[in-house]
């Protein structure tokens, strides 16, 4: 795989093997300008591959870029860089939003103390009471502004939305598309609230069992794949090649296919529905 | 490096409370009790307070919180996260003596040259062996986390403490002419010597540890 400056993160041939798990020939290239949903089910290998990405775990094989640099060899200036918003803030209870200024930016050296503070007040967020006080959805925001304050042209988040109300996800997916803007920055989402992605996502990049199902533009996967709705008798007249996935009921049956307009030329009665990510991802779990 | 050690600041908060609330007990016992063996045992223990609890305290709340992960997850190595643990434990370990020391001087019991001597002799061995203690402590942590260390640790410590009360229940006259080792004397400098060095192996024990830990 060739790799190019103008992607944000690129991830080549990634192996890491535990006891039971393993990530297996993990590839995909976010490029720069965009946002790229990182999806697939609980204990799919998410968190694995973004820790793999920031030198948090050693790699069996494969190699990992960010911002055109390694991230082994180069980590540490790359990471000046980065911004991460993990699930849950990894601070000490006992410490206040006024508190992270002071540590980040003698740790960043692009912190704007400005900024920050701007965000903290947009956020509504306290500056003098203890994080351990703070709702989930504050954290999520202390976590955000401590991310963006630091100027960085990549955005990671795992599995950040996770437990928030939809008025707080918005505001973040809003911030997202405010932080795309720039078309040097970047972000890689990692969720499993589709929804979300279907709003903001360019690419959707889907793990299952530590492998890469699937990465390509979000439009494209869309527009690609329907759901053909049909009886049981009908569903003799598809062909074995037509069906990603199928759920029957005692209404009928669901079938993912691969080709939307080539299904709906070869079965005139047959109903084919868009597919939304959840269906995608709901199918293509189903193995 | 600033940035972690504001941010052991901050968090140790609570702790330095905590342990200034005891050390001001320890004091006052040792003034009240107007008897200067007693103020300096008392001393001891405020010293080794404040040269281990900090930096146990440190790592404690960082596995809570899971601060290694979001440290390498900024332009921070693991190099540089293991050095500011050992410059915290070798500033704690400055630290309790000094404040011991002060304290001594402060309430005038060591008016003679004899006392003062026997004083900073005190000192420094509390710094050496808060020193060594952390040297053994902290690779332990590296290598199989707060908890686990702990049980070890505990262990290591109760080796000598069992062996010094045997010696002290079975041959009582042993110890009666051990001499406090001078402050210019050759006996504190091999120590401290040795001490350096296991600081120096403990450190490079601890990075290895360290950087071979998948968080």
């Amino acid at each position: 795989m060739a790799f190019s400056e103008t992607n944000a993160l690129e991830l080549s041939g990634v192996c890491k093997a535990y006891g039971d798990f393993r990530l297996e020939q993990v590839s995909f290239t976010l490029p720069s300008g965009s946002i790229m949903g990182f999806i697939g089910e609980n204990g799919a290998g998410k968190t694995t591959t973004l820790k793999a990405i920031l030198n948090l775990i050693h790699l069996d094989s494969g190699s990992i870029r960010i911002l055109g640099k390694d991230s082994v060899r180069e980590g540490e200036a790359v990471r000046a860089e980065v911004g991460v918003v993990f699930d849950e803030l990894p601070l000490y209870r006992a410490m206040k939003a006024r508190d992270l200024s002071p540590i980040l930016g003698n740790i960043y050296p692009h912190w704007d103390t400005a900024l920050y503070e701007e965000y903290l007040r947009r956020f509504s967020l306290p500056r003098d009471k203890r994080i351990e006080k703070y709702s989930r959805g504050m954290k999520m925001k202390l976590g955000m502004a401590a991310a963006l304050s630091h100027h960085p042209r990549l955005l990671l988040l795992d599995e950040a939305t996770g437990g928030l109300d939809p008025v707080m996800r918005n505001e973040l997916l809003d911030l997202l598309l405010e932080f795309i803007q720039d078309e040097g920055h970047s972000v890689l989402f990692s969720t499993h609230i589709t929804s979300d992605l279907e709003r903001v996502a360019d690419y959707i990049t889907y793990i299952r069992q530590g492998r890469i199902l699937l990465s390509e533009s979000k439009d494209a996967l869309l527009e690609r794949h329907g759901l053909i709705q049909c009886s049981r008798a009908q569903l003799s007249q598809l062909e074995p090649g037509e069906i990603l996935g199928k759920r029957e009921s005692a209404f009928g049956c669901q079938i993912l296919t691969g080709d939307r307009s080539a299904a709906a030329r070869k079965h005139p009665d047959m109903t084919i529905d868009p597919v939304s990510l959840e269906d995608l991802m709901v199918f293509c779990g189903q193995g | 490096m600033k940035g972690l050690f504001i941010k052991e600041l901050y968090s140790l908060r609570g702790t330095w409370r905590a342990t200034l609330f005891v050390g001001g007990l320890f004091i006052i016992i040792g003034v009240i009790g107007n008897n200067q063996e007693q103020l300096v045992g008392m001393l001891s223990g405020l010293c080794i307070m404040f040269s281990i609890f900090p930096a146990i305290a440190s790592f404690s709340q960082d596995a809570a919180c899971g601060w290694d992960t979001f440290a390498l997850s900024m332009p921070l190595s693991r190099k540089k996260l293991v050095r500011a643990k050992y410059l915290l434990c070798l500033g704690g370990s400055v630290l309790g003596p000094a404040i011991g020391l002060l304290i001594c001087l402060l309430c005038g019991r060591f008016r003679d040259v004899q006392s003062r001597q026997e004083a900073l002799t005190t000192m420094c061995v509390l710094f050496l062996t808060a020193l060594l203690l952390q040297s053994l402590f902290l690779p332990l942590i590296y290598r199989f986390g707060l908890e686990k260390a702990r049980l070890v640790f505990i262990g290591i410590c109760l080796a000598p403490s069992l062996i010094g009360g045997l010696l002290a229940g079975t041959q009582p006259d042993l110890l009666e002419n051990v001499e406090l080792p001078s402050i210019g004397g050759p006996l504190l400098g091999i120590s401290a010597a040795l001490v350096l060095g296991i600081l120096c192996l403990s450190y490079f024990l601890s990075l290895r540890f360290f950087s071979r830990k998948e968080l």
